[in-house]
């Protein structure tokens, strides 16, 4: 079973790859593969479904990989997220045509609006983020706000579907736009997270507002 | 995880966010004038040093915040005096050591991209912070059987950014820095030729074989051993060198003797590349070079290669003849032959720019003139930043339309002056015998 649906799915990135756009319909599809269209229906109702599992196996497969690697356990949480992020550019690498067309046709165009087909992406993501936020409040990497800092996580996600529109439209060689990137909206986001001016401003303020 | 190098609030990403970081220096040099206008009315004659202090900090801080060529440009602006007042170099070479870091999983990632392996599959140990930053990258410190082993690793887009960055710094060169429009042209495209060189790692590991061969003779000097197979565009691997940088090996007092040993070393090694090879390897700021107690001299950088075509070469080091300071006539053809006057100038721009160079000529080729000479000396060097600064301020050469002096030249001055300095910061007394005299001229 597990062959099968490898099979489809490899079979659907080639489509992509070679093309530049998904298959006609489903039954064309499959009798590509020689087969019919119910035994797509076994596992998936739609291509939409098969996209989202595609996007859900490339965020964990690249869970998986950096959590493997040795240096992990001693990365400072900024670091985990580059990790994460120069991974996911590598996992993504073969579903160039792919992505590129799921990210030129989703319906909403906004950044920070999670397009329907990363929805699987984005909780296996989500998941990764809380650990690593919570690993930061732990370690004071990350500052503890009220209110604000259970948006953290959701702040990351952001950055990571800045990253994937940034990654589809560059075009430098060997993606070094992206890899610059990535370090320059990390180092950003975690300098946010971390201690900044605004937070003894803040407690200056506050100060000075209850002297009164 | 402590941080030896903390990284900077954020790093201005795209063109526009470092054009607008240069229009900020702009407006804060505006300002810095304003202030100094006030201050001058008010007081008059408060000396416009401070106000050079003053704009090279701001300059400088707005510069520290680019990584890669801006900040090459800085170092490469403070190595040349002449082009820069005192205080604005002086600013500019705190430059050379300060960058922010690459996080390591990006030099994980330019490893896994050019090499295959992780840093840690190829070493048996690599720091994951950065001992040092370059202008362009930054050095790790790694071992292999037993051997310590320095690893270069470049900031993505590096070679990219190049252009770009160039073309913003020259206007700001140009309408804060007060230089003339047709010199800052003429050294730009210099400028971006040899960073694009420099961001060739490759190149720079074929080069450094060819003149740590070809210079292996000169005493009290040594090279590190490049290891290609842990190189690449990006990654560039060499022996670590014992030893300090400079400035910290200053601090340690070393004696006259040795300082006069690795100032030997200096100039030997400067004076056979561009008198004997007609090629000099590595600009002679601080940055490159390594030095040990026992007076050697160590060379790490080999970016920047300039040849020497020969017909240049024999029109501009015929200057050092001292006979042509006797014989103002065969002067003036030199000076003519080399572009830096103009037949059709105006006669007293032609008598203004003589006098000029005819100082700089005495003044950078006294140490040829001499079979020893005392780099310790300042005054020598004060007549230099004076000249510098009294050049700079001559009308014929700030408002010249024509660029004055063949390209080549500028970065020979260039070479000149940061070896000189460093001689200087040396306080050298050494030997100025110079291959030069294997040489012959036509005058």
């Amino acid at each position: 079973m597990k062959n099968f649906i490898q099979k489809i799915k490899k079979n659907y990135r080639d489509h992509f790859n070679m093309t530049n756009k998904p298959p006609r319909s489903i039954s064309a599809f499959m009798q590509d593969m020689g087969e019919d269209e119910e035994a797509f229906k076994k596992y998936y109702k739609s291509f939409s479904d098969l996209d989202k599992e595609i996007w859900k196996d490339i965020a964990v497969s690249t869970i998986t990989r950096v959590k493997a690697e040795d240096v992990y356990i001693d990365y400072a949480v900024r670091e985990k997220m580059l990790s994460f992020l120069y991974t996911l550019v590598e996992e993504m690498k073969p579903y160039r045509a792919f992505v590129n067309y799921q990210f030129k046709h989703k319906k909403n165009g906004r950044i920070g609006i999670t397009p329907k087909f990363l929805d699987d992406f984005k909780t296996e993501f989500m998941s990764f983020s809380h650990e690593i936020v919570n690993e930061g409040l732990d370690t004071t990497e990350i500052i503890n706000r009220p209110f604000i800092s259970e948006k953290y996580a959701d702040a990351l996600w952001v950055e990571v579907l800045f990253l994937i529109s940034f990654w589809i439209r560059d075009n430098s060689a060997n993606g070094e736009s992206t890899d610059a990137a990535i370090e320059k909206t990390s180092n950003f986001a975690f300098d946010l997270l971390g201690q900044t001016p605004l937070d003894s401003a803040f407690d200056l303020v506050k100060f000075l507002f209850q002297r009164k | 995880m402590a941080k030896e190098i903390k990284s900077q609030e954020s790093i201005p990403a795209s063109k526009v966010q470092r054009a607008a970081r240069f229009m900020r220096t702009g407006v804060k040099v505006g300002k810095n004038y304003i202030r100094h206008y006030a201050r001058n009315t008010v007081k008059p004659g408060s000396g416009k040093d401070q106000l050079h202090e003053e704009n090279a900090r701001d300059i400088y801080d707005s510069l520290s915040e680019l990584k890669g060529s801006a900040l090459k440009i800085a170092q490469m602006m403070s190595m040349d005096k002449n082009m820069l007042p005192a205080a604005y170099s002086e600013r500019f070479q705190m430059a050379q050591y300060s960058a922010p870091p690459l996080s390591y999983p990006l030099v994980v990632r330019t490893f896994n991209k050019d090499l295959g392996k992780s840093p840690d599959n190829l070493f048996d140990t690599f720091t994951k912070n950065a001992v040092n930053a370059a202008s362009i990258g930054q050095v790790h410190q790694a071992t292999k059987d037993g051997k310590k082993m320095a690893v270069k690793v470049q900031y993505p887009g590096v070679a990219q950014s190049v252009s770009s960055d160039l073309k913003m710094v020259k206007p700001f060169a140009v309408n804060i820095l007060g230089l003339n429009d047709v010199d800052v042209n003429h050294y730009m495209d210099e400028v971006e030729t040899m960073l694009l060189a420099e961001t060739d790692y490759e190149l720079e590991l074929k080069r450094s074989k060819e003149i740590s061969e070809a210079t292996s003779h000169i005493p009290n000097l040594r090279f590190p051993k490049y290891y290609k197979d842990f190189s690449s565009r990006n990654i560039l691997t060499m022996d670590w060198l014992e030893g300090a940088h400079l400035d910290v090996f200053l601090k340690t007092n070393p004696s006259q003797e040795i300082r006069n040993k690795i100032g030997q070393a200096m100039w030997t090694f400067y004076d056979y590349q561009i008198h004997h090879m007609k090629a000099v390897h590595a600009d002679p700021h601080p940055g490159n070079f390594i030095l040990n107690e026992e007076g050697k001299l160590g060379v790490i950088d080999f970016g920047a290669v300039k040849d020497i075509p020969d017909d240049f070469y024999n029109k501009y080091f015929v200057l050092l003849d001292s006979s042509l300071l006797e014989d103002d006539d065969k002067l003036m053809k030199v000076f003519i032959n080399l572009k830096f006057i103009y037949e059709e100038d105006t006669q007293k721009d032609i008598d203004e720019i003589f006098n000029i160079l005819k100082t700089m000529v005495e003044l950078l080729g006294r140490p040829f003139r001499v079979d020893q000479f005392d780099f310790g000396n300042d005054d020598y060097f004060k007549e230099i930043y004076e000249f510098g600064e009294e050049s700079s301020k001559a009308k014929a050469l700030k408002f010249s339309k024509k660029p004055r002096g063949a390209r080549d030249g500028l970065y020979l001055n260039r070479t000149y002056f940061g070896l000189y300095s460093i001689l200087n910061q040396l306080k050298a007394n050494i030997s100025t015998k110079s291959f030069w005299h294997e040489n012959k001229f036509d005058l």
